[in-house]
């Protein structure tokens, strides 16, 4: 019988992972944007809860709404389908160059993503006592990648929230179920 | 949340492979599956997957009813999202049934074994004939009815040569996703072991160039290796979780992590059980169960290709080894020639900015660069 024998040293593959790639699986899906943003032009907050009947696709715009608030500075709606993690965030800011760097760009959804990744605890997100933490994690590692990326000490992001609409891993461009095995 | 409902012992098959364990009629009672589907739709996922099993599905058409009945009775109160997938070995795939199958969405795969050689060799009737035409026959209607299907082929040491005839045989009939699945309860022996490894090797090469015809599909368990890669490794929420998003219900009423572990719902699966439909899951069981097999193993300790590697499959543990935690060095040496060969796919095809394969794996670079040259 064979034993185990683990590999010592592997090359790194010929072919980019996502995010090295530089490009954003990300999509923004349209009908529920539209929820969102109308949620935070009346509350500030909004929730996404379904994705049932949307069919996103990867397109140009919009991927991301802005809101200006008055007397709260800027609020961003983002509402991200990788193939395999559906998710909304919302954050509050005063700072209109924050709010800026993130409008229009990957940066957030490839900044999110890192972090969700990262954390490796993806169905924490649906636990409500892990959640805070991981939540937490998210919004430090946004604050992070800007300040990395423009050098700017502060505290940016006032209040943020996240809703987790579906955590279906691997299936890429497709639904194919896992595990592969038997 | 995955939901497999083991409909009967009862299948119209006898492979030679099934870990399924003997065929005997042996029903679920609609009692049992209201309270599994209870279960179910108490879970917080939005969205519910339930997955008729057995024996074979298909011969239990009425029992087939009253779970759509009922799962469907139960996504209207719930607000849920109700999914139909089924994997039948494709032999009773009639218009009637897939009147059923349509009418409900179903997401269907079929075992077919590969070419008639391959797929004969293990997929018999009682009678030791053959199952190829029947399954054929079947797939041209499913085709014809539901547009798509998947389709499962079972490796094992009897057709290890017949790997690249079964994928152009699969190929052909235009599949687009395609599972080849080492059959882990074979005694996989160095010699086959190595042969399986050196023919994956060959399957790869006819990966690359049924793409490299442009044709848009995916081949596990290639796929997963690539999707690992891209994800930069497996994440916790791709091993399954042994009864935590995933159950499946025996006959009995018996809960078990996975459709895998039924077999006959006897003594030999007691180590197995993970509760009852009339007292729910037993998350001490679970936790327990799940502990053991994600505790990562000190022989893994500093594997380059530990995040890419599926040892925390209980199922395939268990098949290997009688333990869930058990590590088999027939697994980590297929393990490592898949991850080998999924690269090696990806890498060729991702040099040649080959279409399909930067579209499935790529899909927003791809309709970038579409945009550029429009």
């Amino acid at each position: 019988m064979r034993r185990p024998r683990k590999v010592e040293s592997y090359p790194e593959a010929d072919y980019p992972t996502l995010a090295r790639y530089g490009v954003s699986r990300r999509r923004f899906l349209r009908g529920l944007a539209a929820g969102v943003a109308a949620g935070l032009g009346a509350g500030l907050f909004a929730r996404c809860t379904s994705t049932s009947g949307i069919t996103g696709s990867p397109g140009p715009s919009p991927e991301v709404f802005t809101v200006r608030l008055p007397g709260e500075g800027w609020a961003t709606a983002y509402l991200m389908e990788w193939d395999y993690l559906t998710y909304g965030a919302t954050f509050t800011t005063h700072d209109e160059l924050f709010a800026a760097y993130f409008t229009g760009s990957p940066e957030l959804g490839l900044g999110a993503m890192a972090a969700v990744l990262s954390s490796r605890y993806c169905s924490d997100l649906f636990d409500e006592s892990r959640r805070a933490a991981v939540l937490a994690d998210l919004q430090a590692a946004l604050e992070a990648h800007y300040r990395e990326s423009t050098g700017d000490v502060g505290t940016w992001i006032l209040t943020f929230q996240m809703t987790v609409d579906s955590c279906e891993e691997m299936a890429v461009a497709g639904d194919m179920e896992v595990p592969p095995y038997p | 949340m995955i939901l497999t409902l083991a409909l009967s012992h009862g299948c119209n098959l006898r492979c030679s492979y099934c870990y399924a364990g003997e065929k005997f009629e042996r029903r679920m009672d609609p009692a049992i599956m209201g309270k599994a589907l209870d279960l179910a739709f108490s879970h917080p996922d939005p969205v519910v997957r339930v997955a008729p099993f057995g024996g074979e599905p298909l011969l239990q058409m009425d029992l087939l009813e009253v779970m759509a009945d009922q799962a469907k009775q139960r996504a209207r109160r719930s607000g849920k999202d109700l999914r139909f997938t089924m994997t039948t070995n494709g032999t009773l795939l009639t218009d009637t049934r897939l009147d059923l199958l349509e009418r409900d969405g179903y997401s269907v795969t079929v075992s077919l074994d590969g070419d008639r050689e391959s797929h004969d060799s293990a997929r018999v009737y009682a009678d030791g004939r053959g199952s190829f035409d029947d399954v054929m026959a079947g797939m041209r209607r499913a085709v014809a009815r539901l547009g798509h299907v998947r389709t499962v082929s079972v490796v094992h040491p009897g057709n290890i040569e017949r790997l690249e005839a079964s994928f152009d045989h699969v190929a052909s009939l235009g599949v687009r996703q395609m599972s080849f699945n080492p059959d882990f309860d074979s005694q996989w022996t160095e010699d086959r072991v190595d042969r399986l490894c050196t023919f994956l090797g060959a399957l790869a090469d006819r990966v690359i160039a049924h793409y490299r015809a442009g044709n848009d599909f995916t081949v596990q368990p290639f796929h997963a290796k690539i999707v690992s890669r891209l994800k930069n490794g497996f994440s916790c929420a791709d091993r399954c979780d042994f009864g935590c998003s995933e159950v499946a219900v025996a006959p009995s009423g018996r809960l078990y992590p996975c459709d895998r572990l039924i077999g006959e719902d006897g003594a030999a699966q007691r180590d197995v059980v993970i509760g009852h439909v009339d007292g729910g899951v037993d998350a001490a069981r679970v936790s327990a169960l799940k502990t053991r097999k994600d505790t990562p193993r000190t022989d893994c300790a500093g594997c380059a290709i530990i995040d890419r590697c599926q040892w925390w499959c209980g199922c395939v543990n268990r098949a290997l080894t009688g333990r869930v935690d058990g590590l088999s060095g027939a697994l980590c040496s297929i393990e490592q020639a898949v991850v080998r060969q999924a690269d090696r796919i990806a890498s060729t095809l991702f040099a040649e900015r080959n279409a399909p394969f930067m579209t499935r794996y790529y899909v927003a670079a791809a309709a970038a660069m579409q945009g550029a040259r429009a």
